[in-house]
């Protein structure tokens, strides 16, 4: 026996095998515990060596940093709950993870948002409201307050309430930034309009659907821009094929400018359910 | 494999080289080649019951229409037929011009058989049918045909046209004889001469003789010609009748004569050819806007028996078109993506709308070490718009010289064949110019008098007609129409300088005098070269209508972007025969020849040595062989530089009137 324990005393031979195999698994899956990185004898070591290497230890577990497990699924455009942050980490309990996450809002890393009832988590690419936005929309909100409340049937001009609305977010502030997967994805029930519209608007004949005549179908819902990004993205996804306009200055210059641009110079001016989808 | 394919950006229906992905659209494929099995189905098992069928197939431009033609002709091989059309941009479809061009093309090898003309498929096809053998192996049953003695295989055709004749009372005996004959033609010259027939041609003297004719087969006859063509292929390898860019018969203001025209014809082919299997090519757009609104009920239900619309290729087809194309490069330092990055490759295969000719041009690119395109362009900021005009530029410089190159061959193969230019297509080719000249009109005109188009010039109306023919008696029937039209109106007449008058044909030269004698015609000699522009013109209209232009950088040009590259760069208010046409060049032949010698490059020193040395040799020839000969080796010679060579040479040249030229030591 005591020559075994000799033996166990010496690093194993696959040392460095088995800290790449755990460095591999933490990249993939955040956090691993103790127990599996490999015998007894091994563990203090592997625990070590992945200190070193910049990795959290708890008294069960090695983890990427919570900060970085936060970073990267924003950075992938994720929104999270902040009441749900800890499952979108490994290896960190629930105080843990909001604690981390609210460190991240405080450093400017990411925004704290509510949406409806719930504190939201959600990168700091997305566009918020600014602190003297807040306050602009504020004053707006006592007034409007104010005369909802009135007895004699008082009320506002729309008029003016678009022009306060106008200076209390510029258009600037109002355009949607759309560079997150979160915000290009459509929602299922989005998607499912533009599909049904693509239906609706189908040639009998040539199977396919003009898109112009989509874009003006999913108004009001749908905004121009929307519509024509709805669209690519449902291409993108497989479920459409958008294909180029082939006509001799058959569209006027409105109709061009409901067509998504396509590959070199062209517009894509028809669309067609794929086939995998049609009913 | 080379890399000329990346070149290619427009498929060629007769292409030897080709790269395909099969499972792209072949659902489109199997439709068009279910139609042929069954129109041979029917016409061996019931004849009687046999008709033409006619389908349609819609895409954009770059989808691969034109492409799948040639998969077609590949993979059927001998077992079909394969005609590919292009309809005229300017004048009206006619039987005689589809007659035609199902002939020529029967003139076409069969793929898979070796070069073989699609003539001999055709024939062979059907007598091994009637003979009860397989009808796939065509060649190898002319070859046993070919073995029998002259009277064995004549009574053996004999039978074959009498079997014909019992299942079909209504085929043309004379003609279905000929193109029995064609595959057993004992020279090639004999071959020409029985093809010429058949396609209506107006045939000479010798060809006349050579086949045992009397006559050339007239414009009557063109539909009773195709009926007996189209039943006859159904038996063994039916004939596939593919019009190609349809969308070059719609107007800018709408639906005009032209569409009519097709509608018309196309339905009455359905109507009354059996066999025929008929492909509707078009642009999506195009079709369903401006093509088949114009088509009444029954025209629709003629034409529109069934309908293809082409898929562009998947994210996944895209990949597997990427590997097949790259590996199709020759010395490839990485495997694929290479020579794209990773990500360009993924880019590539799931951006949305992307055609197979956008795919290819990204890849030459690519092969060329040049940027890709992976961003939208949705509108030219103004610093870029001077880049993309030169690009234009240069891509129209490319695709001209290419147009013009094709003319060339064209017109070199009608040369060889001792025939005129389709006349149909050089008239469609004025009339394209007509659209580049201010104060003159140039409108088509259905007539029984040979006259083509009506020039407006003001209040001045003159009529024009190209004459093509052959034969002195056809050609004298021709100008003594024209002379009674001359008696009332003005007439313009035009003719390839390479079929001039013959001395001998004294009857038809006194009509020509006749004709000029009103007072009322002009006679217009033009050379090879103004029809190989009328011709690269007019073919040049009709891609850019189709789409089918690129960019130096393979991006597709627009309509009005040629057109206008066309009105500056091109001149053509200053080409020869526009200027004749115009009767702005009025005066003698030696005015004519200034103004061309003038006009044209000055001939290098190698071409104006060629014709003397020529005449060194010969001894004695016509100035025609002379000038034939000169410019076959030098495509700049022009029958102007030779004759002014010749002239020069006077201390060693003698001329025998205006024809005949030889060395002085005779």
């Amino acid at each position: 026996m005591g020559k075994a324990k000799e033996k166990g005393a010496e690093p194993p031979a696959d040392m460095p095998a088995r800290l790449a195999r755990a460095c591999a698994q933490l990249e993939g899956e955040g956090a691993i515990k103790l127990t599996a990185l490999g015998p007894p004898v091994v563990r203090g070591l592997l625990a070590a060596e992945l200190g070193k290497l910049g990795f959290e230890l708890t008294k069960t577990a090695a983890r990427k940093p919570i900060a970085s497990q936060l970073k990267q699924s924003l950075a992938d455009g994720a929104f999270i709950a902040l009441k749900r942050v800890a499952a979108h980490v490994a290896g960190a309990t629930p105080a843990e993870a909001k604690r981390v996450a609210l460190a991240l809002v405080a450093d400017g890393a990411a925004h704290l948002v509510l949406r409806g009832k719930e504190e939201v988590l959600v990168p700091a690419s997305v566009g918020v409201l600014s602190s003297k936005e807040l306050a602009a929309f504020e004053a707006l909100a006592k007034v409007v307050a104010k005369v909802a409340r009135a007895k004699n049937g008082l009320s506002l001009l729309r008029s003016d309430l678009t022009e306060a609305l106008a200076q209390a977010l510029p258009a600037s502030a109002a355009a949607p930034v759309s560079n997150t997967r979160a915000e290009r994805m459509p929602g299922s029930a989005a998607l499912s309009s533009v599909l049904s519209a693509v239906d609706a608007t189908r040639d009998a004949q040539t199977g396919l659907s003009f898109v112009p005549s989509i874009v003006a179908r999913l108004r009001p819902a749908f905004s121009s821009d929307a519509a024509r990004e709805a669209l690519l993205i449902a291409a993108h996804s497989g479920l459409l094929e958008l294909r180029p306009e082939g006509g001799i200055n058959r569209l006027s210059p409105e109709e061009l400018s409901l067509c998504p641009p396509g590959p070199q110079g062209t517009r894509l001016s028809w669309a067609r359910r794929t086939e995998s989808i049609s009913p | 494999m080379t890399t000329t394919f990346l070149d290619s950006l427009h498929a060629d229906p007769w292409a030897e080289q080709f790269v395909d992905l099969p499972s792209l659209n072949a659902s489109v494929s199997d439709a068009i080649e279910l139609s042929i099995g069954k129109v041979r189905s029917v016409a061996r098992a019931e004849p009687q019951a046999l008709r033409s069928s006619s389908l349609v197939v819609l895409g954009p431009p770059g989808a691969g229409k034109t492409h799948l033609f040639s998969r077609l002709r590949r993979r059927l091989g001998p077992r079909a037929v394969f005609v590919h059309l292009r309809p005229l941009v300017h004048t009206e479809i006619t039987p005689r011009f589809v007659l035609h061009e199902i002939v020529k093309q029967l003139g076409y090898g069969t793929h898979g058989a070796s070069g073989v003309p699609q003539a001999h498929t055709l024939v062979g096809s059907l007598l091994a049918h009637l003979r009860g053998k397989g009808a796939f192996f065509p060649q190898a049953f002319l070859a046993e045909c070919e073995a029998l003695s002259d009277a064995e295989r004549e009574q053996r055709l004999d039978a074959a046209v009498e079997q014909v004749l019992g299942v079909w009372q209504e085929a043309d005996e004379s003609y279905l004889r000929r193109l029995l004959q064609v595959p057993f033609a004992k020279t090639a010259a004999m071959q020409r001469a029985l093809l010429a027939w058949l396609s209506g041609r107006d045939c000479d003297v010798t060809q006349l003789q050579r086949i045992g004719a009397t006559a050339s087969l007239g414009e009557d006859l063109a539909l009773s010609a195709l009926r007996t063509l189209s039943a006859v292929a159904s038996l063994g390898a039916p004939i596939v009748l593919v019009f190609d860019q349809l969308e070059n018969l719609v107007d800018a203001e709408g639906p005009g004569s032209r569409l009519l025209a097709y509608a018309n014809l196309t339905a009455e082919l359905v109507d009354s050819m059996r066999g025929l299997v008929l492909v509707h090519m078009a642009l999506d757009t195009e079709w369903s806007r401006g093509i088949e609104p114009a088509l009444n009920l029954s025209q629709r239900s003629r034409l529109l028996m069934a309908r293809e619309t082409l898929s562009l290729p998947s994210a996944k087809e895209r990949e597997e078109l990427l590997r097949l194309w790259i590996e199709c490069l020759p010395e490839r330092p990485l495997p694929y993506p290479w020579p794209f990055t990773e990500a360009q490759a993924i880019g590539l295969c799931k951006r949305p709308g992307v055609t197979p000719r956008m795919l290819l041009v990204e890849c030459r690119r690519a092969f060329q070490g040049e940027p890709i395109e992976l961003d939208d362009e949705p509108s030219p900021e103004p610093a870029q718009v001077a880049e993309r005009l030169a690009l234009d530029g240069q891509g129209l410089e490319s695709e001209w010289e290419e147009r013009l190159l094709t003319a060339r061959a064209l017109a070199e193969q009608a040369a060889e064949r001792r025939e005129a230019i389709d006349p149909s297509r050089l008239a469609d080719g004025l009339l394209a110019c007509g659209q580049f000249l201010d104060a003159a009109q140039l409108t088509t005109l259905k007539s029984k008098d040979g006259v083509q188009l009506t020039l407006t010039l003001g209040a001045l109306s003159v009529r024009l007609a190209f004459l093509h023919q052959a034969h002195p008696k056809s050609l004298g029937s021709a100008i003594a129409k024209l002379t009674s039209v001359a008696e009332r109106e003005p007439v313009v007449v035009l003719r390839e300088r390479a079929h001039d008058l013959p001395p001998t044909w004294k009857d038809t030269l006194a009509k020509r005098s006749a004709l000029l004698a009103t007072g009322r015609a002009r006679w217009i000699w033009f050379e090879r070269e103004d029809a190989e522009r009328l011709l690269a013109l007019d073919s040049l209209l009709q891609a850019a209508r189709s789409g089918d232009l690129t960019d130096a950088r393979g991006a597709p040009i627009s309509a009005p972007t040629v057109s206008e590259w066309v009105a500056v760069t091109l001149a053509i208010p200053k080409w020869t025969i526009v200027r004749d046409v115009l009767g702005e060049d009025e005066g003698s032949e030696e005015r004519e020849e200034e103004v061309e010698a003038a006009l044209k490059p000055v001939p290098p020193e190698a071409t104006s040595k060629g014709a003397l040395a020529l005449v060194r040799r010969l001894r004695i020839a016509s100035l025609d062989r002379v000038v034939r000969e000169v410019t076959r080796l030098d495509p700049l010679a022009t029958r102007a530089s030779v004759v002014a060579e010749l002239e020069a040479s006077s201390h060693e040249v003698r001329w025998f009137g205006r024809s005949i030229v030889g060395v002085r030591a005779l």
